[in-house]
């Protein structure tokens, strides 16, 4: 019984510890909205303060959809990219928690703060390529 | 491109291409489909809960349009069915079970392309879809642009254009006084170091609408007041001019030799004997006097004391003179020395084949067996030493009558001194076989 759940674990959580979670295209779309938005846009944003991140950039995305009408196809994209690290359990995307430890900042903070998240990502990527 | 079977059996292919923002269009190549109704291909995303879309087959074409919130990402992908109605049943193939967008990219044409002409360039702009600007880092593009009234296929092309969305076309690249127009096609392109699950592919767009633009206006370069002369004008008398050129020049060649060489004086003066009994015959001259040699060299030892007649009467004209410097004589000529001082080279060691000419490489040189005179005021760089060597007699004036006929084994050096060496008349004597790493004969006047 203890071999059978030893082996179970192992292999739901082997292809979790082996993915890759490489965003260089949600680098791009963040850099683009950072220099598109930062002088439009005066919103008051979550901005994630522990490693606890998903959920409060999920929220600020929305945010900003809403401010944008829905009209601004780069936010849509780099909410799907949130979603598919999401998804996939990447480690900086992975936690469900409901964002809590916030600090508020405008959208440059907000969304410097997702770039940097996504270059960690990008980051580990390379990291487990070596 | 994905192969499928047709209701009649026969192979057709499922092609999706999607311009990586909203659209997905599917295409079908093959035999036709069916006949109660249209095919219809149903897309599901993997990544959207619940996207599921719908197109239907016109005239072997369909297309999605995705709403806003499913705008395509590199982490997109969709299962694709192909569905089919037959006989009032439906039926249902499966096309792609996974179908990478990324990787089926067409993009739309770029849009908006204008023309600036100025005076020396004409700057062409254009757009893309909003959407597409964060990644214009990956967007390449292709430019053809010819004259108006020329069809594409002589258009010239300029392709590895990434990252722009301006384009300079200098005036010298554009034929002048013609209207031209361009068009663009874009498509994405990545380097190699990209992560794999990010990596784009794709096709070219189709090309965008064309842009109309005048040739910009170049200042006007000089031309004579006959007018701009044609190509052909300018090159037959280019062509001319040279064949003339090189036939005069062949021509005047050996007259402009002639007159270099017309300055050089006669050596008649100096050799009369040579002139007026061997009428200038070299040969005829040291076959007269080789016999004589010989045996007045075999006497020498025995005889110290007589002269050579014949020597001495060769060499009693040898002199120099700034009219005709020295015989080898390079840039200085010393001062001239007297009749006596000069002995002919080489003459009392000729074998029994006399030479035709005197080889300069074997020239050597000889070591300085005096000072010049102290009053000596030319200088001396390079100069030859004609003359004969007394042993044991080094400081005995050189040239005198009387050190060649006291010589118990004299021989005559025509030597070639460098400046180097100091002051040194033109005669000196050495001994034959005293000369370091040298032979008997060698450095003096023997063939």
């Amino acid at each position: 019984m203890l071999l059978a759940t030893v082996l179970a674990s192992a292999l739901f959580l082997c292809p979790l510890a082996g993915q890759k979670c490489p965003s260089t295209v949600g680098v791009f779309y963040v850099k683009h909205l950072i220099q598109k938005l930062q002088v439009t846009h005066c919103l008051c944003l979550p901005v994630p303060s522990d490693n606890c991140s998903t959920p409060c950039f999920q929220e600020g995305l929305s945010q900003m959809t809403n401010f944008s009408r829905g009209t601004d196809t780069n936010i849509y994209q780099v909410i799907k990219i949130v979603k598919s690290q999401q998804k996939k359990n990447c480690q900086a995307f992975s936690c469900g928690q409901p964002c809590n430890q916030t600090t508020d900042g405008n959208v440059l903070t907000f969304l410097t703060r997702l770039r940097e998240t996504f270059q960690k990502e990008n980051e580990r990527s390379r990291n487990k390529n070596v | 491109m994905t192969q499928v079977r047709s209701l009649q059996g026969g192979p057709g292919n499922v092609t999706c291409l999607n311009n990586n923002i909203l659209r997905i269009d599917c295409y079908w190549s093959g035999p036709e489909l069916g006949h109660d109704a249209d095919p219809w291909l149903l897309l599901t995303s993997h990544q959207v809960p619940g996207g599921r879309h719908r197109c239907t087959f016109r005239a072997g074409l369909c297309s999605v349009e995705l709403p806003p919130e499913e705008v395509l990402v590199p982490t997109d992908s969709f299962s694709i069915t192909l569905h089919l109605c037959i006989a009032g049943q439906e039926r249902a193939s499966l096309v792609e079970p996974q179908y990478l967008p990324r990787r089926h990219i067409k993009l739309d044409p770029p849009s908006g392309l204008q023309s600036n002409a100025s005076s020396d360039y004409c700057l062409l702009t254009w757009r893309v879809n909003p959407a597409l600007e964060p990644l214009e880092a990956f967007l390449a593009y292709e430019l053809a642009f010819k004259r108006q009234e020329e069809p594409w296929q002589r258009a010239r092309h300029k392709d590895r254009i990434v990252g722009v969305s301006r384009l300079v076309l200098e005036a010298a690249e554009l034929a002048p006084g013609s209207p031209h127009e361009a068009r663009l096609r874009v498509r994405m392109v990545q380097e190699e170091d990209m992560p794999e699950d990010e990596r784009y592919e794709g096709t070219w767009s189709e090309w965008s609408l064309p842009v109309h633009f005048a040739t910009p206006q170049r200042p006007e370069p000089w031309t004579p007041p006959w007018g701009q002369p044609d190509r052909s004008l300018v090159a037959v008398p280019f062509f001319l001019l040279l064949i003339g050129l090189s036939y005069l020049s062949f021509k005047l060649l050996p007259r402009v030799k002639q007159a270099c060489h017309q300055h050089v004086p006669s050596p008649a003066v100096f050799f009369q004997p040579l002139y007026t009994e061997h009428h200038g015959n070299f040969q005829t001259w040291t076959g007269t006097h080789r016999v004589g040699l010989q045996l007045g060299q075999a006497d020498i030892s025995a005889q110290p004391a007589a002269p050579e007649p014949g020597c001495r009467e060769a060499v009693a004209l040898l002199t120099c003179s700034p009219a005709w410097p020295c015989l080898c004589l390079e840039e200085k000529c010393p001062p001239a020395l007297g009749s006596e001082d000069m002995w002919p080279t080489g003459v009392l060691e000729w074998g029994d084949q006399p030479p035709a000419y005197l080889p300069q490489e074997e020239w050597a040189p000889v070591p300085p067996t005096r000072p010049g005179p102290p009053d000596s005021d030319w200088s001396y760089s390079d100069y030859c030493a004609l003359g004969c060597h007394e042993e044991g007699h080094p400081s005995t004036p050189l040239g005198h009558t009387q050190s060649l006929v006291t010589a118990p084994a004299l021989t005559c050096g025509f030597s070639w001194h460098q400046g180097d060496l100091g002051p040194q008349h033109g005669a000196s004597c050495i001994e034959a076989g005293h000369l370091p790493n040298q032979g008997p004969s060698e450095g003096l006047l023997s063939a």
